[in-house]
């Protein structure tokens, strides 16, 4: 297969870290009809495209040949290569997928290619009822935020385009805009390119997932590479406040002239494998877990993700634990310890359990279960310092062995400082400590020189002296005596 | 700095255009001295890091960032200053100057003049000056090859080499010749063509483009061109559209100011004009 080479096209060029992972290869499997693919996706991606006739279009023509190579024998495909802007506007696509967004679709070869000139362009080639599946990154996103301060990259020659959306209503507004509806949107976690966890906006804002999203928020993990501070705490701070589609890195829509979205409210790809689909029905939330292998939903080892199971309502087990202990409410804390390690979910962490306004703890089903010694550590490494052998001591066992080295857990600068500035207080406490000792210490010298001083004294005065001759004499009597009582012996 | 920045006098002209009439000052970085398709170094110039590059055209700007290259700076073509430098010609234009591709310096090209010629005879409406590359124009057999032709043959002189026999009058000469002809025509698109199209020729891109022995197409190479710049190929193209893509792609509408230059080449505290070293001299 040889690439079909548009214009613009950039004979030097690959694009590094294309969009992918489990949760994006569910919206891709979304994809019907004839499908294009615009900009840099992973092959496992553009794998989960189930559609027999698939057209990618990418910029670098190492890519493209790429492409050209690992698909040349798939029958219905075929490699573009150059500018978005040089697609023929005619709608020739039943489904436009552009995970990656649209930042990478021009050229060096295009002159100030705008977001609005990318998304026209992929509207033109959609038909009537076709469906465009598109992916934005955020540029104030907590992955931002939280970001060291970095040099351009070589990606980018141009200034970013002011034009492009700033928040996820005002890409709502443009889809909308541009004549066509939204059916579902997303807000992605930890990364704009390879989220674990989407989420719409409506569901990140139902109070009564809150329990489930906070471990789904500390489940999806961190991005690569050194950060300002943990954002998976930030992330769930975030969702408190409401601001967790707002601060996302990403969103994701899914747009068309009409009709019903089939996709999921809600996808988290948990690191041990098996995704979770979570849906609103008249009964509630409902989720289900399907292993990114198979097709249809599978066992994972824990019963309650065999069949769709309702998500479970209330406060995530993490965040109360982390509540008592902060607010040092012993009472509280030792309640939710004996529940939790006291009953069957005690090898599960914190995070992945909810916890009911009846107080019974309740298995998200996030992660695979293990010894209680871990599960525990995890906890103690989030709580208090000085709280650590308190718990262990409420939860009647011992945490696995752990250690400074696992915190902050990721390359995070606040994580450090906070770690800095405990130890500086350590530190302080310590030489306070050593001070307060001394001063003990010199003190006693101090009593005890007195206490010298008038023992000395006191053997100066004739009561003294009489005492000093009359405890000499005994001495000496006693002296005679032992003498007196070894020669009767020997004889 | 660098001794191709003194190819066809460039350094000259963008020195005059700056205030200094003698010979130019140093320039604190690299220039680009002809077109080409990649980031503006030529290939046998080796990017070195910190050196900044002044090119033609933002599109270049944007190849050399994708690249890698930074301290990348658009300051647009010398013959662009040139022409803004030279008050418009009276004179009529006429006729054809073409300019058959050749290779530089230690550069061999195969290729058949003959068929060429009858090509621009069959092409060419009016008079035709052929302007020869150095190398070609020395070489009598290729030189009389034209003139047989009954074609006016010239040579716009050698480029200069490293800081030696350098050629301050060059650009002159060529942008005096190109404003004398109603049209500019070559087998390949190259600087000439676009120099004449900004110049105001009517361009031209016919003919076997002919090549070089062992040619390596860099970026994609002449299909990319022919592709990228389809308009600008055949006997007859859109001077409008030939003219836009002129000023894209020599700079002509980003030209900078003489203080700017002056900033960007490090000629801003140059009061005296220090005399350019032939390496003997170094030595």
């Amino acid at each position: 297969m040889i690439p079909l080479l548009l214009g613009g096209e950039m004979p030097h060029w690959s694009d590094t870290d294309p969009a992918g992972g489990a949760a994006l290869a569910t919206l891709a499997a979304a994809a019907r009809g004839h499908t294009l693919i615009v900009g840099p996706h992973s092959f496992p991606l553009i794998d989960a495209v189930q559609s027999r006739q698939v057209t990618v279009l990418v910029r670098g023509v190492p890519d493209a040949e790429a492409l050209a190579a690992r698909y040349a024998s798939r029958a219905g495909f075929e490699v573009c290569c150059g500018s978005v802007a040089k697609l023929a506007a005619v709608p020739a696509y039943d489904t436009v997928l552009a995970l990656d967004g649209l930042d990478r679709t021009g050229t060096t070869e295009s002159d100030g290619l705008t977001w609005a000139d990318g998304l026209a362009a992929l509207l033109a080639v959609l038909r009537p009822g076709g469906q465009l599946l598109l992916g934005c990154e955020n540029p104030a996103g907590l992955h931002r935020l939280l970001a060291l301060s970095e040099e351009p990259g070589s990606g980018d020659w141009a200034a970013g385009d002011r034009g492009a959306p700033a928040g996820l209503p005002q890409l709502r507004e443009r889809i909308v805009g541009a004549g066509m509806s939204v059916l579902r949107d997303y807000a992605a976690y930890p990364s704009p390119r390879s989220p674990r966890l989407l989420a719409s906006s409506a569901a990140l804002a139902d109070r009564s997932l809150h329990g489930f999203f906070s471990g789904a928020l500390r489940r999806a993990g961190t991005p690569e590479g050194p950060v300002l501070a943990d954002p998976r705490p930030v992330a769930v701070q975030m969702l408190n406040s409401d601001l967790a589609a707002d601060l996302a890195p990403g969103w994701f829509v899914l747009a068309a002239k009409g009709g019903q979205a089939t996709l999921p409210e809600v996808v988290l790809a948990t690191e041990s494998g098996p995704i979770h689909h979570l849906n609103r029905t008249s009964q509630g939330w409902i989720q289900q877990a399907t292993n990114p292998d198979a097709p249809s939903p599978v066992p994972t080892g824990r019963n309650l993700l065999d069949a769709p199971s309702p998500v479970p309502i209330g406060w995530n087990l993490l965040d109360a634990l982390l509540d008592a202990a902060r607010g040092r409410d012993l009472p509280a804390l030792r309640a939710l310890l004996t529940a939790w390690q006291g009953g069957e979910l005690a090898g599960i962490d914190a995070d992945e359990i909810v916890v009911d306004g009846d107080g019974r703890l309740h298995d998200l089903g996030l992660g695979e279960s293990q010894d209680p010694g871990p599960a525990l550590r995890h906890f103690i490494e989030a709580a208090p310092g000085d709280l650590a052998e308190l718990i262990e001591a409420m939860a009647g066992i011992e945490a696995a062995a752990g250690g400074a080295a696992i915190r902050p857990g990721v390359e995070a600068f606040r994580e450090v400082a906070a770690a800095h500035d405990r130890l500086a207080r350590e530190l302080g406490e310590a030489r306070t400590t050593i001070n307060w000792y001394e001063e003990r210490l010199a003190a006693r010298d101090t009593e005890l020189a007195r206490a010298y001083r008038i023992i000395a004294l006191l053997k100066g005065t004739v009561p003294g002296r009489a005492a000093t001759a009359v405890r000499g004499a005994l001495r000496t009597g006693k002296k005679a005596a032992r003498t007196a009582l070894h020669q009767i012996r020997k004889s | 700095m660098h001794h191709a920045n003194h190819y066809y006098g460039h350094s000259y002209v963008m020195a005059r255009y700056c205030g200094f009439p003698g010979d130019p000052p140093r320039i604190r970085g690299y220039l680009q001295h002809g077109w080409n398709i990649g980031d503006g170094l030529a290939p046998d110039h080796e990017y070195v890091p910190g050196v900044p590059s002044f090119v033609w055209s933002e599109r270049t700007r944007r190849r050399a960032w994708s690249m890698g290259r930074r301290r990348v700076h658009v300051t647009g073509a010398p013959l662009a200053y040139l022409l803004a430098m030279t008050p418009p010609s009276p004179e009529p234009r006429e006729g054809t100057i073409w300019y058959p591709f050749h290779g530089w310096e230690g550069q061999h090209v195969q290729g058949d003049h003959d068929r060429l010629i009858a090509d621009i005879k069959d092409t060419e409406p009016g008079p035709v000056t052929v302007c020869l590359y150095w190398q070609e124009y020395r070489t009598a057999s290729v030189r009389r090859r034209y003139e047989r032709a009954g074609f006016r043959v010239i040579c716009h002189g050698y480029r200069g080499g490293w800081w030696k026999d350098l050629d301050p009058g060059f650009l002159d000469r060529q942008l005096g010749e190109l404003l004398r002809h109603q049209r500019v025509a070559s087998n390949r698109l190259c600087s000439a063509v676009l120099y004449g199209a900004l110049a105001g020729c009517e361009p031209a891109v016919y003919s076997d483009p002919m090549q070089l022995r062992d040619e390596k197409d860099l970026f994609g190479g002449r299909q990319r061109i022919r592709r990228q710049w389809a308009a600008l190929h055949g006997t007859r193209v859109d001077p409008e559209v030939a003219r836009a893509v002129a000023v894209d792609e020599l700079g002509a509408d980003r030209l900078l100011t003489p203080a700017e230059l002056r900033a960007l080449f490090g000629w801003s505290g140059s009061r005296t004009v220090p005399p350019l070293l032939e390496p003997e001299a170094v030595a």
